[in-house]
């Protein structure tokens, strides 16, 4: 593959996944002229590339899609843009400088506006303080589908599923199509992150048992996984299999934003930015599943968009300063917020202004939201550490507002 | 396997074996290495500190200051010409309590016994001035300019690597089982067939005692002593500049909080004997207090991502020394119970075994113009294969790690065993994904090239 044509651009975007071709397509409509997507990979398209399970597309393409035949449409999205695979960016420098690493080597990079869309990856064992040596057959659903699918590899028989996510039960189907036994399920909360109305359908139909309020106390074998030792209740027990799935929890691929120097937020593992999509160095803007754990596609293709036409106002010097920003307060248990700043006059497009809310436990009560101690709204809700709350503020304060305060009251 | 004689057979490739095989072989004997795994470093130099010491705090008079000392100094002479890394870090002792503060005379005391001159204790100013982001409450420092850190696993495997390349062999799934010592040789019977030498030397670390009674009843006992670590994402590598030890306790060094060639900051070891010889296995809770330990010395990791744990096994004797002997009359040489410095002494020890051989059993011919063999390249600061115009295809995309290096490692002098040594000489699957985006390919591409597949 042949590196970037030139050294400069109007706009880089980071990462060609689905919400990175979103925001060039979008870019391309609007009129932007020199854009650059740089993917690292050997394709464009992003997660959805390796997700054999049909849950893509109803959005944008009006019907359910598998995921490779959803990125193969977002990639036929982007027809101008150039796009340049098997480039990893390395560093981002101040003011929208960047340097990667392509099949020749290291490039220098300049743009007015770099969109980083880098997306997530899920936390292995070890980023969970998992117990236990480093037997072969321990896997991330990510990585089981890239060996199914990209390698025709089995890494095991016969494996416990960690997590009842939705990606969770992707998960059982993906191991069924290839003639791969999930034995059960295990989750650490008491009651399942997926509506348990589903889960006691998907134990009865995969014949495999979810353990509530279990612990992955640690995994036996040293050379090749020989079982996993659960605690329940207070007791230990042993469950022999040959193999361990991580599923559910999600990692912003977000280091570039550290390792750039830009505000960070340690909740969510992701850049900080304010309602505009824009990081701390306002040359860059952020989408996609690089912002926080974790939206389905069909959100992350429209952030791409919105992103794009962000940026393009950003270009003609159209959006609010970035400097006047406010950041939204919080307490616990609420692990983050999204935006977690807040810039003036708050429009945001016709949708109108959105934050999201993710907790550090399994809550239930009343989530307050306040300016200058002024409750702006506020709602009663239910929710699970892996899912984000949506906070819609119907009217926003038009003078400006000096703090914004997120509260939750537990029932 | 095979019919020749050798002069000297090194039983186990951990970096011990591996800077006794390159001595030897060097100084012009025929030797042979067997090692028992399906790869070489798979026991205790699997997982270590990589610190290189300087010996500041070794018991002064004993061996083992001795031995680092000598392979401190030799790996400096050397590390070029093998194209191995060095950061000359430093090291800070830090006090945390009144006490240690008051011990901190009795280190540079020690330091200066032990010819490290260059210790000092340092002002708090000094301290907080090197280390910005250290904890507050610190009540003093001892500098120590000379301790750096290194490749862990580049270094033993350029030690085999020059050994192969001027004329000795290294077989691996080769445990030594039995021996016999017969006028003058051993026949030592492993799986991969019966092998002949006129010496063996015992280098098999967590196994020294097992191996030791072939020749005879052991006289020490190994206890596996487990370390843990945690090792933290690139971006936390800028909270800290030295290698941050605690004043060590009598048992222990403590826990270190250190960077990495490879651009990480790792917290640990842990100290726990256990009797297993070849788990280790991480735990929850020890990690969790490492966790603890390491944001208590540097806040600002309780921000920063964890991205791997692992663990090594000292192999501990109930000695604090190491157990070096020869014995003249069967032609055994003991190397064992190099526990928690083997890395840095390796090529000390290497120099003092040569000694005790030429004292005792045999005569040395070194040659003359040794072939060098510099290895890849791994560490960050120093250029990688990746940056380079010829890079090509990347597999691992955390660590950078090219497919042509991966191949270069699967064909080369030394090709790994197992999926662990294809890790340990490229790095692949290492970094913050352990595998999510490049294990397939990794897995695809040693597919049936591997002695042993594992992850
Ligand atoms: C295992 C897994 C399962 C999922 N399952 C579903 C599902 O079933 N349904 C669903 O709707 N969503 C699913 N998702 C969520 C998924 O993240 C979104 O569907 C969507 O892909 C997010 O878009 P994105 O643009 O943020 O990230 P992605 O589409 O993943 O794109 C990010 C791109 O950036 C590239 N990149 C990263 N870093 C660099 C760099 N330094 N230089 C150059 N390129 C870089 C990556 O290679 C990738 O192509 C899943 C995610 C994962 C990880
Ligand atoms: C937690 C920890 C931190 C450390 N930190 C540092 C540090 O910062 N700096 C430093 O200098 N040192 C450090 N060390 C010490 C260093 O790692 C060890 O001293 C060194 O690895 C010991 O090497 P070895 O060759 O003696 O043993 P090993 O590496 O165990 O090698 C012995 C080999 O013999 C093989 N073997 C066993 N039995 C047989 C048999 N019957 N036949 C054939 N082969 C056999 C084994 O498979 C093994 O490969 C640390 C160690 C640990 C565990």
């Amino acid at each position: 593959m042949n590196g970037p044509r030139k050294d400069s651009y109007d706009v880089i975007v980071v990462g060609g996944g689905v919400s990175g071709l979103s925001a060039a397509a979008a870019l391309e409509r609007l009129g932007v002229e020199s854009v650059l997507v740089l993917e690292r990979e050997q394709e464009c398209g992003g997660a959805p590339r390796h997700i054999e399970s049909p849950n893509f597309g109803l959005r944008e393409f009006h019907r359910l899609m598998r995921g490779p035949d959803y990125a193969a449409g977002m990639r036929a999205r982007v027809r101008s843009a150039e796009v340049v695979t098997e480039f990893s960016v390395t560093r981002l420098l101040p003011g929208g400088k960047l340097e990667g690493a392509g099949t020749r080597g290291m490039r220098a990079l300049a743009a007015k506006r770099i969109i980083l869309a880098s997306g997530t990856r899920e936390a292995s064992r070890h980023n969970r303080l998992v117990s236990g040596a480093r037997p072969f057959g321990v896997v991330t659903y990510g990585a089981l589908q890239r060996y199914l699918s990209f390698a025709g590899l089995k890494p095991f028989r016969r494996a416990v599923v960690v997590g009842t996510e939705w990606v969770s039960l992707s998960t059982l189907q993906t191991m069924r199509k290839h003639g791969l036994r999930p034995i059960c399920m295990i989750e650490e909360q008491s009651r399942t992150i997926a509506p348990e109305m589903i889960m006691r359908v998907i134990e009865r139909f995969f014949n495999a048992p979810v353990y509530r309020g279990a612990h992955l106390e640690r995994i036996l074998g040293n050379t090749k996984v020989e079982g996993i030792e659960i605690e329940q209740g207070g007791r230990l027990h042993v469950i022999e299999c040959d193999g361990v799935v991580f599923t559910g929890k999600f990692i912003p691929e977000a280091h570039l934003v550290r390792l750039g120097q830009m505000d960070f937020d340690q909740g969510s593992s992701g850049p900080i930015t304010d309602q505009c999509h824009r990081l701390s160095d306002p040359a860059y803007f952020a989408c996609g599943n690089v912002l926080r754990p974790v939206e389905a596609s069909w959100v992350c293709s429209r952030e791409g968009e919105r992103v794009a036409r962000l940026v393009q106002r950003s270009l003609a010097r159209a959006l609010p300063a970035s400097g006047g920003f406010v950041p939204v307060r919080l307490s616990d248990p609420i692990r983050f917020v999204w935006p977690q700043r807040l810039v003036f006059p708050y429009e945001q497009e016709q949708s109108g202004l959105c934050l999201k809310v993710s907790f550090r436990r399994p809550v239930r009560g009343m989530l307050r939201f306040a300016a200058d101690g002024q409750e702006i709204w506020a709602k009663n809700i239910s929710a699970m550490p892996e899912q984000l709350v949506k906070v819609f503020p119907k009217r926003m304060p038009s003078a400006s507002v000096a703090d914004f305060e997120l509260r939750f009251h537990e029932e | 396997m095979s019919q020749k004689v050798y002069d000297v057979a090194v039983i186990g490739g951990g970096v011990v074996g591996c800077a006794v095989l390159r001595a030897f072989t060097l100084a012009g004997l025929k030797c042979v290495l067997l090692e028992r795994g399906a790869d070489i470093l798979s026991g205790a130099s699997k997982g270590n500190s990589a610190i290189l010491h300087t010996g500041f705090d070794a018991p002064p008079g004993s061996l083992e200051h001795k031995c680092v000392q000598e392979g401190c100094k030799e790996y400096l002479e050397i590390h070029e010409r093998l194209n191995l890394p060095l950061v000359r870090s430093s090291a800070l002792v830090v006090a945390w309590t009144e006490e240690q503060f008051r011990s901190l005379p009795d280190i540079v005391e020690k330091a200066h016994k032990n010819g490290v001159a260059d210790v000092t204790q340092i002002a708090l100013e000094d301290l907080y001035g090197r280390e910005t982001n250290l904890s507050a409450g610190a009540k003093g420092a001892v500098l120590v300019p000379g301790e750096s850190y290194i490749d862990p696993w580049s270094a033993p495997l350029a030690y085999a690597h020059q050994a192969l390349a001027n004329g000795a062999d290294i077989f691996a799934l080769s445990e030594v089982q039995r021996g016999e010592f017969d006028a003058g040789h051993w026949k030592l019977m492993t799986p991969g067939g019966l092998f002949k030498a006129g010496v063996v030397i015992n280098c098999a670390g967590n196994f020294g005692d097992i191996v030791e009674a072939i020749n005879r009843p052991s006289a020490f006992r190994i206890t596996p002593r487990k370390g843990q670590f945690l090792v933290y994402d690139k971006p936390a590598a800028d909270l800290l500049q030295c290698i941050i030890l605690p004043v060590p306790t009598k048992r222990t060094k403590g826990v270190v909080v250190f960077r990495t060639v490879f651009g990480k900051v790792v917290v640990g070891p842990t100290a726990e004997d256990q009797e297993d010889r070849e788990l280790a296995d991480v735990t929850e809770k020890m990690l969790r207090d490492l966790k603890a330990k390491g944001e208590s010395i540097i806040p600002g990791l309780a921000s920063h991502e964890i991205i791997a744990t692992y663990a090594g096994l000292r192999p501990a004797t109930q000695f604090d020394d190491y157990q070096i002997d020869a014995d003249r009359d069967r032609h055994w040489i003991t190397v064992a119970g190099i526990r928690s410095t083997g890395l840095t002494a390796s090529l000390g020890i290497a120099k003092h075994v040569l000694a005790l051989y030429e004292e005792k059993l045999g005569r040395l011919n070194p040659i003359d113009e040794p072939v060098w063999t510099p290895v890849p390249n791994l560490a960050e600061h120093r250029p990688r294969a990746y940056q380079k115009p010829d890079a090509g295809e990347l597999v691992c995309l955390c660590e950078m790690v090219t497919r042509k290096e991966m191949e270069d490692a699967l064909s080369s002098l030394l090709p790994p065993g197992d999926m662990g040594g294809l890790k340990r000489r490229t790095r692949c699957t290492m970094g913050r994904c352990q595998g999510y985006y490049c294990g397939h390919k990794v897995a695809q591409l040693a597919q049936g090239r591997l002695k042993e597949p594992s992850q």
